[in-house]
């Protein structure tokens, strides 16, 4: 049999990705005010956050602003034991929050909580559970301006 | 012949003048804009089928944030890799399978890069030269530093060692073409040019110069399909498309694509008459081609059944050398042969040809449709 | 005059780890398409279109398809279409197949399932690309906590147990073990089994990265019968489904409530009033073992929370009420768009009489194919298959 070669292939493309109107005034919100931004549908008065410059069921422009408060219920969380190349350090807990006022699940980290104890942390955070943002100390107009959202007793 | 598939409404968005825009939130204005001229609703839509490449818009599967935008929230999807033509093909071959009953067609070729780069053709071309080596194989031709644009250098060299055209006649075209287009509603390059500039501008391969190459410039076009039935309750039907053909050209290690570069077209073309019942393309009044470059422009006409000389009922706006919006290349052409059997006027049936391919590897590999379109 | 589409035949080829692999991607498909054909009865230059799967920023090249069809030895000028759909890539392909056969583009398409997943080095990186940009990519998700969310949310809502998830995936891959096509076909030792992924997720519980390929052929059901080498299997209903694409616009978790609304659509294109009763054999979407009771659940197959009782009770089974998975499912085997396209392979397998390795289900006339995939499930793709007589 002949051998068997492997060659290394590698991409290298620098991006620069427009967030478009409504991500950037979420994204500005979140940096300069630490305020939440949301859109409601005039049609079907749903909120979104993040916010959407439509709401894609009604297929209508949305641009009613509203602010939401930084708690919300969590609905189901997982807690990653491994990290991936680029990713975030292990272990770190990913959560879907239905934020209070809204009617979507917002994903974002949950931390504040040992998560080394898995089984523990598990309980922790099973469904139901309150939390609240916890904003970073430097804010760059990115999602981790919050830092992550913590179980609130 | 077949049933015809209705062209309900086309509209667009593209060049410099859309700083800025996200893409899903483009292609949520311009899929709305092409609903209202059809006088439907983002829930008439049954499908949604994008023509998108997702190293341009610089994510894994990129129609994950399209397809909502398109009208695709809750309904069926699917994507095209490839020129807008053939996600029309896409849809109105679901349409007569009764998959659909409205689908909407939507080509996004916003390339994720710096905007004033974007703008520019050239620093454009720089992007898109990138990706096409990235298409061409990772361990033969990549290595070697193939693209579209040298693949298409290679053909018009091949062209003049031949004694078919002189690079000077390659340069009166394209500044006929682009100078036609100039002052034309949708065009990119938007200043006349004489022959001299285009052999005094930036040459990418000998013989090839920036000028000659397709005018590279961002866009979205959304066309709204409907069935012969769905389409008598909408506002109305702008066009017809009749019938239409495929074919895919050969590949890099082929004989033939340097000699016969626009076989492919000629097999398209054959069927797409066939079943539209032209005989003779002389029944033609509009025709929109996508030649890549001067050199092309013959071979192409000729597949169509032109005399590939000049004919003035050809890209009356310029073609791909006045305006090239990536994938969304396909469907630019339709509306233009749209707008062109509009303006024509009414009384009696017209009809209008649509010739399209990609340029992700220059002739190698494209696959070429033509639609035969009916005035409505 | 529309005609049926229907399934003429199906090319597998054995799977193993990319580490494992010699064949390179084209070669994969070469054999995968060679078998395809010699099953149908077809001959190569016979075929009049040729849709391909592929995943760009998964594999080494961009639009990959372009550079696997030329070497496919089809007549020249063969129309080319390229679908990516991300992880319904496969059912896409086949969908649109359907579609052209149907509405009278092509009599007998080729559907190319490449092996798209073997080429990375980091797969969960590259999946990370696909969330959303800016909101969720930065979180650091990727496909196996979009697994991990879903199945926590189920097990949460209804209070399942640790250890019917584990059957769930003991089950697909006894199913494996019996399919010659399979790429995990023996038990993780159970030490290694229990290794915690992302809860409730552990490693015997999610889908290894396989290297392999599909291909399936299908033409009008006129040219089935007339090529006469299998029974004809008609494509009786396809179809594909759209979420949102940020995971927020979700409401739930423990469903892919999407999915629920294709399969009522689909029922009712193919005239099923009981899926449960009137389909005898599925292959399902599941690469993370607990997605299956989900999935179940939202193809109708019983009520919110009751999943659990399937799988406890062998209704799975190939001596089931309701075999599912049989081919040990992505589970198992997970080549990216070639495992897309298999579920279709090897239900039209079943429906011919013909699934390999002792599993073939007594009777078959129906079954249902599903893929689904995008960033948390956003698309899924379902198509059923009817044996006509």
């Amino acid at each position: 049999m002949t051998e068997s070669l492997v060659h290394s292939v590698n991409w290298n493309i620098d991006y620069k990705v427009n967030l478009g109107r409504a991500w950037s005034r979420f994204l500005v919100s979140l940096r300069d005010d630490r305020v939440i931004l949301g859109t409601t549908c005039g049609s079907c008065d749903k909120t979104y956050v993040p916010p959407q410059a439509y709401c894609e069921a009604c297929y209508e422009p949305m641009d009613a602003w509203v602010e939401v408060p930084p708690t919300g219920t969590l609905e189901a969380a997982t807690i990653a034991q491994h990290a991936f190349q680029g990713g975030p350090p292990a272990p770190y807990a990913i959560g879907a929050i239905a934020l209070d006022g809204t009617d979507t699940l917002f994903i974002h980290l949950i931390s504040g909580i040992d998560l080394s104890d898995q089984e523990n942390a598990r309980t922790l955070l099973r469904r139901g559970t309150r939390v609240r943002a916890v904003w970073s100390q430097e804010r760059t107009g990115s999602i981790r301006d919050i830092d992550h959202f913590a179980p609130v007793g | 012949m077949t049933e015809r598939i209705a062209i309900a409404g086309v509209a667009a968005a593209y060049g410099r003048d859309h700083p800025a825009p996200k893409a899903d939130e483009v292609v949520f204005q311009v899929c709305s804009a092409a609903l209202r001229q059809a006088g439907l609703r983002g829930q008439d839509v049954d499908q949604a089928m994008l023509s998108s490449l997702d190293l341009y818009d610089g994510r894994a599967i990129s129609n994950g944030l399209l397809v909502p935008a398109a009208g695709g929230y809750l309904k069926d999807e699917s994507r095209i890799e490839g020129d807008s033509s053939l996600a029309v093909v896409a849809a109105a071959a679901n349409i007569r399978a009764r998959q659909a009953e409205v689908a909407m067609v939507v080509a996004v070729s916003l390339p994720e890069i710096d905007h004033e780069q974007a703008a520019d053709a050239a620093e454009l071309r720089r992007f898109t030269e990138t990706i096409s080596n990235y298409t061409f194989d990772a361990h033969h031709a990549r290595p070697l530093g193939m693209s579209a644009g040298v693949a298409l250098a290679l053909h018009s060299a091949h062209t003049i060692d031949r004694g078919e055209m002189t690079r000077e006649e390659m340069a009166r075209r394209a500044a006929a073409d682009i100078s036609r287009g100039a002052k034309t509603a949708w065009s990119d390059r938007r200043t006349e040019v004489t022959p001299e500039e285009v052999l005094a501008a930036p040459g990418l391969a000998w013989p090839v110069t920036e000028l000659m190459l397709p005018g590279e410039c961002p866009g979205v076009v959304a066309i709204v399909l409907a069935s012969e039935a769905r389409v008598r309750r909408a506002k109305g039907t702008r066009a017809w498309i009749r019938g239409w053909g495929t074919a895919t050209g050969r590949h890099l290690a082929a004989p033939g694509w340097l000699a016969d570069p626009a076989d492919a077209t000629r097999a398209a073309a054959t069927k797409a008459y066939a079943r539209s019942g032209i005989a003779d393309p002389a029944e033609l009044e509009v025709i929109e081609t996508t030649a890549l470059t001067p050199a092309l422009q013959p071979p192409v006409e000729r597949a169509l059944g032109l005399d590939g000389d000049g004919d003035p009922r050809v890209n009356r706006t310029g073609g791909a050398t006045s305006s090239y919006p990536g994938l969304a290349n396909g469907a630019l052409r339709v509306l233009k042969a749209v707008d062109a059997l509009e303006n024509l006027g009414s009384g009696g049936p017209a009809l209008a040809a649509v010739h399209a391919t990609d340029n992700l590897m220059g002739p190698i590999s494209a696959t070429s449709a033509v639609l035969v379109l009916e005035r409505a | 005059m529309r005609n049926h589409a229907a399934v003429a035949g199906v090319g597998l080829t054995a799977t193993t780890s990319p580490g494992r692999q010699t064949a390179s991607k084209t070669e994969l498909c070469q054999e995968a398409v060679d078998r395809a054909l010699a099953h149908s009865g077809l001959r190569r230059a016979e075929i009049d279109a040729v849709v391909v799967g592929n995943i760009d920023g998964f594999e080494a090249t961009s639009t990959a398809g372009r550079t696997i069809v030329p070497a496919l030895g089809l007549a020249p000028g063969t129309s080319v279409y390229i679908v990516n759909t991300g992880g319904t890539t496969g059912g896409g392909v086949f969908n649109l197949a359907a579609s052209l056969v149907r509405g009278g583009e092509a009599e007998r398409v080729l559907c190319v399932g490449p092996s798209t997943f073997d080429g990375p080095v980091d797969l969960q990186a590259v999946i990370n690309t696909a969330l959303p940009v800016a909101m969720e990519q930065p979180l650091g998700i990727d496909g196996v906590h979009v697994g991990g969310m879903f199945a926590a949310a189920y097990q949460s809502r209804y209070g399942v147990a640790d250890e019917v998830l584990e059957l769930c995936a003991a089950q697909q891959r006894e199913h494996a073990a019996k399919n010659p096509y399979a790429h995990i076909r023996k038990p993780l030792p159970p030490e290694t089994a229990a290794t915690p992924i992302t809860t409730p997720l552990t490693l015997g519980m999610v889908c290894p990265v396989s290297s392999g390929a599909t291909a399936v052929v299908v033409t009008t059901e006129t040219i089935a019968r007339r090529l006469d080498r299998n029974p004809v299997v008609r494509i009786a209903a396809y179809g594909s489904v759209a979420d949102t694409h940020l995971g927020t616009g979700r409401h739930d978790f423990s469903s892919c409530e999407v999915l629920a609304l294709l399969a009522d659509r689909i029922y009712k294109d193919a005239g099923i009033m009981d899926p449960r009763r009137e389909l005898d054999v599925l292959e399902i979407f599941s690469p993370y073992a607990p997605m299956q009771l989900i999935l179940l659940e939202d193809l109708g197959m019983c009520g919110r929370g009751e999943a659990p009782h399937l799988v406890r009770d062998g209704s799975l089974h190939v001596d089931g009420d309701l075999p599912t998975n049989l081919s040990g499912g992505p589970h198992s085997t997970n080549p990216g768009v070639a495992a897309q396209l298999a579920p279709v392979a090897y239900i039209a397998l079943q429906l011919m009489g013909q699934a390999a390795g002792g599993v073939q289900v007594a009777e078959a006339r129906r079954g249902l194919a599903h893929s689904t995939g995008s960033a948390w499930w956003q698309f899924h793709t379902l198509a059923i298959l009817e044996k006509t007589e």
